[in-house]
């Protein structure tokens, strides 16, 4: 059965085709709560959030096409709405010669996490998600300049506050 | 070194996922769903349930009591109840709140009605120079506007002429309406008035006869004082302070201007005989003002009287005994500084298009206006 199929029939309230369709995204899910949180309990409670909050507002879907898009978002909500749970953890020193590609990866989460929210959904759906504009602007109901306008506001600030500006090429 | 998004992504999309533990959360929050949204239904179906009945509740008894949905609907829609300001100052300062009932002496008249509208007097309120009536209007379609436009007379038991009769009316509560009726019976034997009589012309604007006879307005207690202060304005002409009447909530003021016709230009002979008032009253301290008394009705003629060449017109002012101090918080006189005293002037229009004339100031302390 295509996606396609399975999305149709999770429509009209079948529980055992969103588990399918949501399994299969499983490792999105949880890298994206993983990305914030680092740790796997967290990730985990935020994964099972996701499935309750999918299946509770299926019904709202509006574009069955972007579905990946909107669980992403679903994901996005959660994981922020965890991490207000959690004691603020006090950023680590930023490094001020990046000598390696993990001590860099780590600066960009730390420094993304800065971002207001806005920036971040689109930043995270675009460079890691690789949603294109399109459907991200679909999804969160924004025009596309708008979304266009959040991503080159969003790395610009990278670029200015976040240790990211050791080199970054923020270009796709 | 440059690290780019391709990276960043590759990096995302390696980071070590626990499949199982994955797929069994996944279960988990798909499991909590049912009853999650058995519970949301169910809380759906109440609320649905409760709307109902709140609207029916809000809808039935102004149904029956306004004589049908629409009317109902129009009554919801309505303005809702606040303080009129339709009457004179003093008036809507004391009765402004249409839903404050406990002011006024409950009357035990019964109600009437006429084409469907119950129309019942509520109580009364008196002080010397001021009676108002709370009226009660029930019934379909009534129109507040029309209830204030309500022509309605007055017959005092003393036979003493009443002027106009001031009326405010507005909503109070769904279907139900109150007007209040102001009228100021000049006060020339008793400030007392043992009855009255009230007669509706006209309801929610048709035509109507309906008379409520022998309503008793509160009692209140009165203490009079004879005053002797003269001001010559010319030889020709003196104005007086003669009277104080002192109740708890107001006071009147008589005062008197006495001319001899023939020495003054008819204008001015007009002016003592007819437009002279009083009207402005301040409390001062050792000469300072600190304050100013608020107006009731000011220049209601009592009588005239004539000896020999000379005319004397006699006028009654009304004031309420509080004051506005300088950072204007309404007082009572009772709070008033020891000494303090308050100067009234009695004014006479200018020549047209001029400025007012003072004929007149006098000092009155205010030990003499407590009750």
């Amino acid at each position: 059965m295509t996606d396609s199929e399975l999305l149709q029939q999770a429509l009209r309230g079948d529980q055992n085709a969103l588990a399918t369709l949501l399994q299969a995204r499983q490792d999105k899910l949880y890298r994206t709560a993983f990305f914030y949180l680092h740790n796997q309990a967290d990730a985990l409670d935020v994964v099972q959030e996701v499935a309750l909050q999918t299946m509770l507002s299926i019904h709202k879907l509006k574009h069955p096409a972007y579905f990946d898009t909107w669980l992403v978002r679903i994901a996005l909500n959660c994981t922020f709405k965890q991490m207000r749970k959690l004691p603020a953890i006090p950023p680590t020193p930023s490094s001020q010669d990046p000598t390696s590609a993990s001590d860099l990866h780590q600066d960009l989460q730390r420094d993304l996490a800065q971002l207001p929210r806005r920036y971040q959904e689109v930043i995270v759906l675009y460079y890691l998600h690789d949603r294109p504009l399109a459907e991200i602007s679909a999804v969160l109901h924004l025009p596309l300049g708008t979304v266009k306008s959040r991503l080159n506001r969003g790395l610009a600030l990278l670029r200015q506050k976040g240790a990211v500006a050791h080199g970054y090429q923020l270009g796709k | 070194m440059a690290i780019n998004w391709e990276n960043e992504r590759h990096a995302f999309n390696t980071l070590p996922v626990p499949q199982a533990r994955v797929t069994q959360r996944i279960q988990a929050g798909l499991a909590t769903a049912k009853p999650l949204r058995r519970r949301h239904n169910v809380r759906r179906v109440l609320f649905a349930v409760a709307l109902l009945l709140f609207v029916c509740g809000l809808t039935a008894p102004a149904a029956l009591q306004a004589g049908g949905l629409i009317p109902a609907f129009k009554q919801i829609l309505d303005r809702p109840a606040t303080p009129v300001e339709k009457l004179d100052p003093t008036a809507n300062q004391l009765l402004g709140d249409l839903a404050d009932a406990q002011r006024y002496r409950p009357l035990n008249t019964p109600a009437q009605t006429t084409a469907g509208i119950k129309v019942q007097p509520m109580g009364t309120l008196a002080t010397a120079g001021l009676i108002a009536v709370l009226v009660d209007y029930s019934g379909p379609n009534i129109d507040p506007d029309q209830l204030a436009r309500n022509p309605v007379t007055v017959k005092l038991s003393t036979g003493a002429p009443v002027g106009d009769v001031e009326h405010a009316a507005g909503k109070v509560a769904l279907g139900h309406y109150r007007q209040v009726l102001v009228f100021y019976p000049p006060v020339t034997t008793t400030a007392n008035i043992p009855s009255f009589a009230l007669t509706f012309q006209a309801l929610n604007g048709t035509k109507h006869a309906l008379t409520f006879s022998g309503l008793q307005p509160e009692r209140f207690t009165t203490t009079q004082h004879a005053l002797a202060l003269t001001h010559h304005v010319s030889q020709n002409v003196t104005t007086a302070l003669t009277q104080l009447l002192v109740t708890p909530n107001a006071f009147l003021v008589d005062y008197t201007t006495t001319f001899t016709p023939t020495a003054l230009t008819a204008q001015q002979a007009h002016a003592y005989s007819q437009a002279a008032w009083l009207s402005d009253a301040s409390l001062r301290v050792n000469g300072r003002q600190i304050g100013s008394l608020t107006l009731g009705l000011s220049g209601t003629k009592l009588a005239q009287t004539r000896h020999g060449d000379a005319l004397t017109a006699r006028f009654q002012s009304q004031f309420t005994t509080r004051y506005r101090d300088s950072a204007q918080h309404l007082r009572a006189l009772s709070d008033a500084p020891k000494g303090a005293t308050i100067q009234f002037t009695v004014t006479l229009p200018g020549e047209p298009g001029g400025n007012r004339q003072a004929a007149g100031t006098f000092s009155v302390p205010v030990a003499l206006f407590l009750n």
